[in-house]
């Protein structure tokens, strides 16, 4: 127990620096850059406390944004997609689905690659709508998601698959 | 009670999660200056849309009200035409009268019963209105503009405890600024008119010239009462404005085409 709030402790921080001092600072192509800091939402087991999860959410969000001096939109987005993570994981993994840890071997490829997506989409079109918040910069928005989120989903796919063992 | 409690452990995370949300949106609105103008611009957008409706549906009850009102104005208006000759800006919907352009607006929504009322206008950047307009009504000032939308504006009433605008008393031209002091729709104060001026109850006050946002000598209200202050040098005068807050329809907003060229002017 106390090793697993230490690891999330951990990986909270860590995921947050990184993402402070290198994603951020990509600007991919001008102005692209990836959200890695998504790890939290996708790695947080699924059977453990949804409440926790939407705080811990909310609170990841809100740092990025006191540090990114962006107003509210992280934190927005984060909160709502870890809402939104039991629905999600259902339509991903199917409602009886017995796996603990939504990304590791042994689901099919496909589940795993549906959660991921949505996780990475909803969140990333949450952010831009909040971050541009124009109707005429709508379509700045769809583009924007799009391309962010691909760069997100293969740094996530690619970094799962360097770390994940076959258990 | 007991299924009170329940219900909201069942959904404790939607609660939290909505709590949270409106926490983020506050900090969004907050913190960013924009987002905070877009906000506010959508719900003017959405109360005008609104207003607009209910409006429409009341105005018709009370057509002939207005019809007569419109007809008193328009027979002082032709009374002031004939006596400046310039009888060419009939044809023209907006007359000019020395540096000001008139634009007619119609009420939609019109608070009096708090410390900041506001009015908002069916016309807005489309129908020319922007911000920092004055706005007339057919008996005297109303307000000032404070922001516009495409189809709405909306307008910081002379009932907002934030608003001062320079006036004059008619007889003497003693300079003051008047103000709403809050409590009742038909009370406002004059105040920095200095006690080496003759002060008579039944005087007229009226806009003074230093105004950026209206015309000179439109009428504004009259004295029914006044007092010395304790510093004995200036009075503190009691003006029953000429429009009734309650009941306002059909207002005229002003431009003042020579303002940007003052302000060039002004250190």
């Amino acid at each position: 127990m106390v090793q697993e709030i230490l690891k999330i402790t951990g990986q909270f921080l860590l995921l947050i620096l990184l993402q402070v001092l290198i994603f951020s600072n990509i600007n991919f192509l001008g102005h692209i850059n990836p959200y890695p800091y998504l790890f939290f939402v996708v790695l947080y087991r699924l059977d453990s406390n949804q409440t926790l999860f939407i705080i811990l959410g909310f609170l990841m969000g809100f740092f990025l944004d006191l540090m990114h001096q962006t107003a509210g939109a992280h934190t927005i987005a984060t909160l709502t997609v870890c809402f939104v993570r039991p629905t999600i994981s259902n339509f991903a993994f199917g409602v009886n689905a017995e796996n603990n840890h939504a990304m590791e071997y042994g689901t099919k490829l496909s589940n795993r690659i549906t959660f991921l997506a949505l996780i990475v989409f909803i969140h990333h079109l949450i952010y831009f709508s909040i971050a541009i918040f124009n109707w005429e910069g709508l379509r700045y928005i769809f583009l924007n998601t799009i391309y962010s989120a691909l760069f997100t989903i293969s740094i996530l796919w690619l970094t799962l698959s360097l770390f994940n063992v076959r258990k | 009670m007991q299924q009170i409690i329940n219900a909201i452990f069942r959904n404790k995370n939607v609660l939290i999660y909505l709590l949270l949300l409106l926490f983020a949106l506050i900090f969004l609105n907050n913190r960013s200056y924009y987002h905070q103008t877009q906000l506010e611009r959508l719900g003017l957008r959405m109360s005008g849309q609104i207003f607009e409706f209910q409006n429409n549906t009341s105005n018709y009850f009370s057509l002939q009200k207005q019809n007569q009102d419109l007809l008193e104005e328009n027979r002082l208006l032709k009374e002031k035409l004939t006596s400046t000759n310039s009888i060419d800006t009939l044809s023209n919907p907006t007359f000019a009268i020395s540096g000001f352009t008139y634009y007619t607006a119609q009420v939609l929504k019109n608070s009096f019963d708090q410390a900041r009322n506001q009015l908002v206008l069916d016309k807005g950047s489309i129908g020319h209105i922007e911000k920092e307009m004055g706005v007339i009504g057919p008996h005297g000032i109303v307000g000032i503009i404070n922001e516009t939308t495409p189809h709405f504006s909306s307008a910081l009433s002379l009932l907002h405890s934030d608003v001062r605008i320079n006036a004059k008393l008619l007889k003497n031209g003693a300079f003051g600024s008047i103000y709403w002091p809050g409590i009742a729709a038909n009370r406002l104060l004059l105040d920095g008119i200095s006690t080496i001026n003759n002060v008579v109850v039944g005087d007229t006050v009226v806009t003074g010239g230093m105004s950026d946002y209206f015309p000179k000598d439109i009428p504004i209200g009259k004295v029914v009462n006044y007092k010395l202050l304790p510093s004995k040098r200036y009075y503190e005068i009691e003006v029953l404005p000429f429009t009734n807050f309650t009941a306002l329809e059909y207002v005229y907003v002003v431009k003042n085409n020579n303002k940007e060229e003052l302000n060039q002017l002004k250190p």
